[in-house]
């Protein structure tokens, strides 16, 4: 049987190239820039949150009077419900999915695998028209007459029902996370399906760069799971719009009792793979970037992939975690952790290779490896922290604490956010032709690196010191006021975090015009994207490549004199 | 037009739709397990005050898509045979037929109102209301697709538009399976 690759025109107006594009590299960097558009906004509203904390009833500076004229400056209380809830959603849903999954997935897939496109384009540009109507939606909710959605970015009933967030605003943020659902689930078809349609001839499962791996097992948990989010927002939107009573309880369901815990095994179902869906990706560049910059073949890197699928299929047994207190019975409190545990196994098996393949290599401190080692380093403390929150015995004292924020920030925040850097910084010659300063780019990581320490392992310690999350002023308990130091500690962080992004956004708008011409493969690294010209043709590749060998070919004897890799392409003898 | 060769492989048609149907399978696995912690933390169902719903209307939606399910797999026969009278028969039947369970359900929407079983006045109407709207929706989306093959005539010999016949009749199908699960469990028992 034979079929034909879904082929499209060259672009030629205005609209086709840049608006309505079926080519994957210009999707790509559509969600790159929309990711990268909804970061700012996350991480205005974490500032306006971590400021609250550290100096409440204080006015926020410049901006203060600006935003909340009515109160001299000073974020009020509902505005500050509203922002967490906003900035965790922002940050999840519309600034790490689009960049890590949205932008290198769609950019990556198919030059990573010797395809010409996805396989689906038309279906591929409609996805990322839906994430911008998903985008708008989640925006629109702030300007309703009760604002934006405040019931914490897990939207627990009866905080997220008419009971406890009247108003539109709530009934937005659904809908905008339905429609996004719809947008990721089309996206994740058109990855599944070019993976294992569209690779290159000879280019086997395991001949895959692990990038590729993580995107592929991400798409598949995208595709099962979210269903389930979209089926519980439905309810929840129905009992917030018609009237019933999926998750209401007790004096607020008038007309007979619903169940608000039943809200949370729906989320959490979908939730706990969320975690992956977010990392994966994450995990699979930083193992082939820790191979490529050490100069050595990836440690394991079998092992790794197959660690990555038994984490993807062990992510979806575990979720009860999450809940262990809602008076779950005993035996499954303890069968969600024992399932819990077992993660750590590949887990460990994953991190045990990173460190093998960095061990005795050549290793070149360029940027994205810079961030890689970061994401090793934070991924490291954020796996064992989780290990107290998967144990039902220390849960119980941490859960809803900032030891539980902080945790996820390290696991889902801080690796995601640093990876999406390693990925920035080693596809940007590939994806704009020019090369993005590595000074500038140093400076970044260790700014960066420094502030989000600050800030989360902060927040670990003063959720440790029983600090609860999502008090608007934690500090009216008398026994939390002698925290209020370490909280300025980690604000001031914050703010070294901000600042610290501000050599990427200059590097970053810079480098795009001005920066120097970037050769066709300026990491001298072997899979297939960096066979071709940088920014590669229309169409990606003239023939489809043949594939010879792994993506992690380093210092065969064989090789001639001078050259240390070996393109995947190429076959030595 | 450049072709790859897939002696050993799907179409990734197939496979895309394949993916798209474990999407709706959870989307309505999510909403069955809903209905089944609902249902079971009650000690009476339906609840005290409630009276079950009269068959007439779901057993008359059953029927239709029952048979609108093998109206369906005889046009699918017909167009492999290549006999247009009879598949474009079979076709319209399905619409019609599709068309009719969509009226069932406004009738026994209408039916719920009538005794009592408003939107909100419980969990149970909301199960019943609910479920059928999102079940309804779907046949919505599945007529809209049997539109598509209105102009099926014009395509006796390609692969891709038996494909699409393939695709569409399995989501109809599946649509049918879902409303007999939600017949038997919401309705019957």
């Amino acid at each position: 049987m034979t079929y034909a690759h879904g082929k499209h025109a060259a672009p030629t107006t205005f609209l086709s190239k840049y608006v309505f594009s079926y080519d994957h590299k210009v999707i790509g960097k559509q969600f790159l820039w929309y990711g990268i558009f909804f970061l700012g906004v996350g991480g205005m509203m974490a500032l306006l949150i971590r400021w609250t904390l550290a100096f409440p009833g204080e006015a926020f500076p410049v901006l203060g009077h600006l935003l909340f004229p009515h109160t001299d400056g000073v974020v009020p209380p509902d505005t500050y419900s509203m922002l967490f809830t906003l900035h965790g959603t922002i940050m999840i849903f519309f600034a790490i999915t689009p960049i890590l999954i949205g932008a290198f997935g769609n950019y990556c897939i198919p030059l990573m695998i010797g395809a010409r496109d996805m396989a689906f384009p038309l279906f591929n540009m409609l996805s990322f028209h839906i994430a911008v109507v998903s985008g708008v939606l989640l925006m629109a909710s702030l300007f309703t007459p009760l604002g934006g959605a405040a019931g914490g970015w897990t939207s627990y009933p009866t905080l997220s029902t008419l009971v406890g967030s009247p108003g539109s605003g709530q009934t937005l943020w659904c809908l905008s996370i339905f429609v996004l659902g719809i947008s990721s689930t089309m996206g994740a078809v058109n990855y599944i399906t070019t993976v294992i349609c569209f690779r290159a001839p000879g280019m086997g499962y395991f001949d895959m760069p692990l990038t590729i791996w993580g995107l592929w097992l991400t798409a598949i948990l995208n595709a099962i799971f979210l269903p389930v989010l979209g089926a519980g927002v439905m309810l929840l939107t129905f009992d917030r719009v018609f009237g019933t009573t999926f998750f209401l309880a007790g004096a607020a369901a008038t007309s007979g009792s619903g169940d608000p815990i039943l809200f949370q095994h729906v989320f959490w179902i979908f939730g706990h793979p969320e975690v992956y869906i977010l990392i994966l990706p994450a995990w699979g560049i930083v193992s082939d970037l820790l191979s490529f910059f050490a100069r050595k073949p990836a440690f394991g890197a079998k092992a790794t992939a197959l660690s990555m699928t038994t984490i993807t299929i062990l992510s979806t047994l575990v979720y009860g975690h999450h809940m262990f207190t809602t008076q779950m019975s005993p035996l499954l409190t303890q069968t969600f952790m024992t399932l819990t545990m077992t993660i750590s196994i590949p887990s460990a098996i994953l991190f045990a290779n990173w460190l093998g393949t960095i061990y005795k290599g050549s290793i070149r401190f360029d940027s994205p490896m810079l961030f890689s080692l970061g994401v090793v380093f934070v991924f490291g403390l954020g796996g064992l922290t989780g290990l107290y929150l998967g144990t039902v015995s220390t849960d119980l004292y941490l859960h809803d604490t900032y030891f539980v924020v902080g945790h996820f920030h390290y696991t889902m925040a801080a690796s995601v956010l640093l990876g999406g850097y390693a990925a920035t910084y080693f596809w940007f010659p590939k994806m704009f032709g020019r090369m993005m300063d590595e000074t500038l780019a140093k400076i970044h990581f260790w700014l960066t690196m420094i502030g989000l320490n600050g800030v989360f392992m902060g927040m670990m310690v003063v959720g440790f010191a029983g600090m609860h999350r999502r008090l608007y002023n934690p500090f009216v308990y008398e026994f939390l006021e002698k925290l209020i130091p370490i909280n300025k500690f980690i604000t001031y962080s914050a703010l070294l975090m901000g600042v610290g992004q501000l050599p990427f956004v200059w590097n970053f708008v810079y480098s795009l015009y001005k920066g120097k011409k970037a050769p066709q493969n300026p990491w001298n690294v072997g899979t297939l994207e960096w066979t071709i010209p940088s920014p590669p043709i229309h169409y990606n590749f003239e023939e489809i490549p043949t594939v010879k060998c792994g993506p992690h070919e380093f210092g065969n004897p064989n090789l001639p004199e001078g050259k240390d890799f070996q393109y995947q392409t190429e076959e030595l003898a | 037009m450049e072709k790859i060769s897939t002696s050993n492989m799907k179409h990734p048609k197939e496979i895309a739709f394949t993916i798209l149907m474990v999407s709706w399978v959870m989307l309505f696995a999510s909403l069955f397990l809903s209905y089944a912690l609902l249902r079971f933390k009650e000690v009476n169902w339906p609840p005290m005050g409630f009276e079950s719903v009269s068959m007439l209307w779901p057993g008359l939606s059953t029927i239709f898509i029952l048979i609108s399910s093998f109206t369906l797999h005889r046009f699918s026969t017909f167009f492999n045979l290549k006999s247009e009278k009879e598949a474009k028969i079979n076709l319209y039947t399905t619409i019609v037929l599709g068309i009719a369970f969509l009226v069932s359900q406004k009738m026994l929407w209408s039916h719920m109102n009538d005794v009592g079983l408003v939107v909100s006045s419980g969990t149970f109407s909301s199960i019943l209301h609910g479920f059928t709207w999102v079940h309804a929706a779907h046949i919505v989306m599945g007529i809209c697709a049997l539109f598509f093959l209105l102009n099926f005539n014009k395509y006796f010999s390609n692969n891709d538009y038996k494909l699409r016949i393939k695709h569409i009749s399995q989501f109809w199908h599946f649509l049918g399976i879902v409303w007999i699960l939600m017949f038997l469990t919401m309705f019957l028992f």
